[in-house]
């Protein structure tokens, strides 16, 4: 469990985190969507004690994290991959952070071979690739098998086998009951690991719901039709508050309108239908959407490429 | 590549609570696991212990005309071995924020000051005994090689003031590298750091004793440097502080640079 309330953090005039507040419930993943420079980094970063909020506060699992006796039976935190001094083995790496807590090795090894690290556990991390990195990363977030589990971009630099894997890594912490937040940039692969979303833009809260609410309250959802008789359905629909988009001379694309109307409509005036469906957007447009008002760095166009 | 199925974690929880012998045990696998550790460490005790036995401290062998003179000759390895601790001691900290890894070691010990005890106990413990055995090392041999009197020494720890200059160039040694420490703590970057430890113990005592008029040096008895070097001076000078008073004030400097250190890691970002 998360509590974040009424968090904000300034930088000398620039405010990075403008007043949030959400909670992130245990048993589901939840993912930590907004674009660079959103503020989810710093968000990450105060919830894990280490940035100082200017204002508000958080709790991880009902206390202040400075607080917990046990701090890594609390949370498992990844920030960067391969924050590790280079000339360090991943295995001295674990041990060090692990014997904190009275972790031994044998748990560190049982955490190298569990992220796929066993082979290369002795080796200096300075002559890791960033998925390798990245995979270091990830068992000193699960080594002392906390509660709670915040991660920035843990998919970065892994190979389409480490997604899925970090993606059921992910959900089945959540089976268990652990509090599971991520980030990603990568919107698809949220939408697939995701069940609760935060989405935060210029510091605030833009959404907090569930993935499909998030898109559904986000786009509009639409209905595609194929006829012979395009044209003739599209003055049959031509109600104020449809909007119809010919999509190809036999495709009418029309927003606000329920598949059951467009049906009933179609059958009443004899006009053949051979294509009826549903367009949901996808979570990316979802999140396009929410957040075009607040990208902090938006590239303005490809005109002078 | 394990499977998603190797992920079913055991119920009964492995972490316990954060304490300070924890956070000992943990600094400790941290100082012991880079090599520079012991690049830096082994550069000590042979600069230390080299310059004792095979630099001559001049005139013959026989009885020197005084103990102390003697013995403080066998020390000034350390003049030269104190910067490889500095720089050790600089690398505690900024290795870890150099890395990013200072985050990892943060967000499990939120009790920051631990952390910062934890390297200082660790770190202070290792270079005192190295810096006291190393001493007493470049003595002793230096004693046998330069000083040999039918299988002993003219000059042994009985001899006047011996056993302070000894002990004393140990215990700078020492306390040196521990200010290097807390100048990484609050400056954070290597480079930086270094810099500022050749500007306070080498550049500035140079600087100022060719800008000052003879009569204000007396100032440069109050460096870090030469307040430590007072505990192991043979003879009182002048221009020196009486030892114990010399290693005081260097004491009182290290002991002011861990206070901001401890004030700069607790109120602030990591």
């Amino acid at each position: 469990m998360i509590e974040v309330e009424n968090l904000t953090k300034r930088y000398g005039d620039k405010v990075a985190v403008d007043g949030l507040t959400f909670s992130v419930a245990p048993g589901v993943v939840t993912g930590f969507l907004g674009p660079n420079g959103a503020g989810k980094s710093t968000t990450l970063r105060m919830i894990a004690a280490l940035d100082v909020p200017t204002s508000g506060r958080v709790r991880v699992n009902g206390r202040d994290y400075r607080s917990s006796p046990a701090p890594m039976a609390e949370l498992g935190l990844l920030l960067e991959a391969k924050a590790v001094h280079p000339g360090r083995s991943a295995r001295d790496h674990l041990l060090a952070i692990g014997q904190t807590a009275g972790i031994g090795k044998a748990r560190v090894n049982e955490v190298i071979e569990m992220v796929g690290l066993g082979d290369v556990a002795r080796k200096r991390v300075g002559g890791f690739s960033l998925g390798m990195g990245q995979r270091v990363g990830i068992a000193v977030a699960l080594l002392g098998r906390p509660r709670t589990v915040v991660m920035d971009e843990p998919v970065n630099g892994l190979d389409p086998e480490g997604v899925r894997w970090i993606r059921a890594l992910l959900r089945t912490l959540a089976d268990e009951g652990c509090t599971v937040f991520y980030s990603s940039h990568l919107m698809s692969e949220m939408a697939q690991t995701a069940t609760n979303l935060i989405v935060i833009g210029r510091g605030r809260l833009i959404a907090c719901s569930t993935v499909e609410q998030f898109i559904a309250k986000t786009t509009a959802t639409s209905v595609v039709v194929r006829s012979p008789e395009a044209a003739r359905l599209r003055g049959l629909l031509g109600r104020a508050d449809v909007r119809i988009a010919p999509d190809g001379p036999d495709l009418l694309r029309i927003d606000g309108i329920t598949p059951e109307e467009v049906g009933t409509i179609a059958s009443q005036a004899g006009v053949p239908v051979f294509d009826l469906r549903v367009e949901r957007a996808s979570l990316e447009e979802a999140f396009m959407q929410a957040t075009h008002d607040s990208v902090e760095y938006g590239a303005t166009g490809l005109e002078n490429l | 590549m394990p499977a998603a199925a190797t992920v079913i974690r055991p119920r009964e929880p492995v972490a316990g609570n954060l304490t300070m012998t924890r956070v000992l045990r943990s600094e400790w696998t941290k100082l012991r696991s880079v090599r520079s550790t012991w690049w830096l460490l082994s550069t000590t005790v042979i600069l230390t212990v080299g310059v004792a036995v095979f630099v001559s401290p001049g005139g013959a062998s026989g009885k020197p005309a005084s103990a102390a003179g003697f013995a403080r000759s066998t020390q000034y390895g350390s003049v030269l071995s104190q910067l490889a601790l500095l720089v050790l001691g600089v690398m505690v900290f900024t290795g870890e924020y150099h890395s990013g890894m200072i985050r990892a070691s943060l967000s499990v010990v939120p009790r920051r000051l631990l952390l910062l005890w934890g390297k200082l106990g660790v770190f202070g413990a290792v270079v005192l005994a190295l810096s006291l055995a190393s001493s007493v090392a470049a003595f002793v041999l230096g004693a046998l090689v330069h000083q040999p009197h039918g299988g002993r020494a003219h000059v042994w720890f009985g001899d006047p003031q011996v056993t302070r200059i000894v002990m004393g160039a140990g215990l700078v040694l020492a306390v040196t590298g521990i200010f290097g420490l807390a100048i990484g703590a609050i400056i954070r970057n290597t480079a930086a750091g270094l810099s500022t430890i050749a500007a306070i113990f080498f550049v500035l005592p140079l600087l100022l004793r060719l800008a000052l008029p003879s009569s204000d040096q007396g100032f440069l008895r109050l460096m870090p440097s030469n307040a430590g070097g007072a505990l192991w001076n043979a003879a009182l000078s002048p221009t020196s502080l009486s030892p114990w008073t010399g290693f005081a004030l260097l004491c009182g400097y290290t002991a002011a640079l861990v206070a901001v250190a401890a004030w700069r890691l607790r109120r602030g970002d990591a």
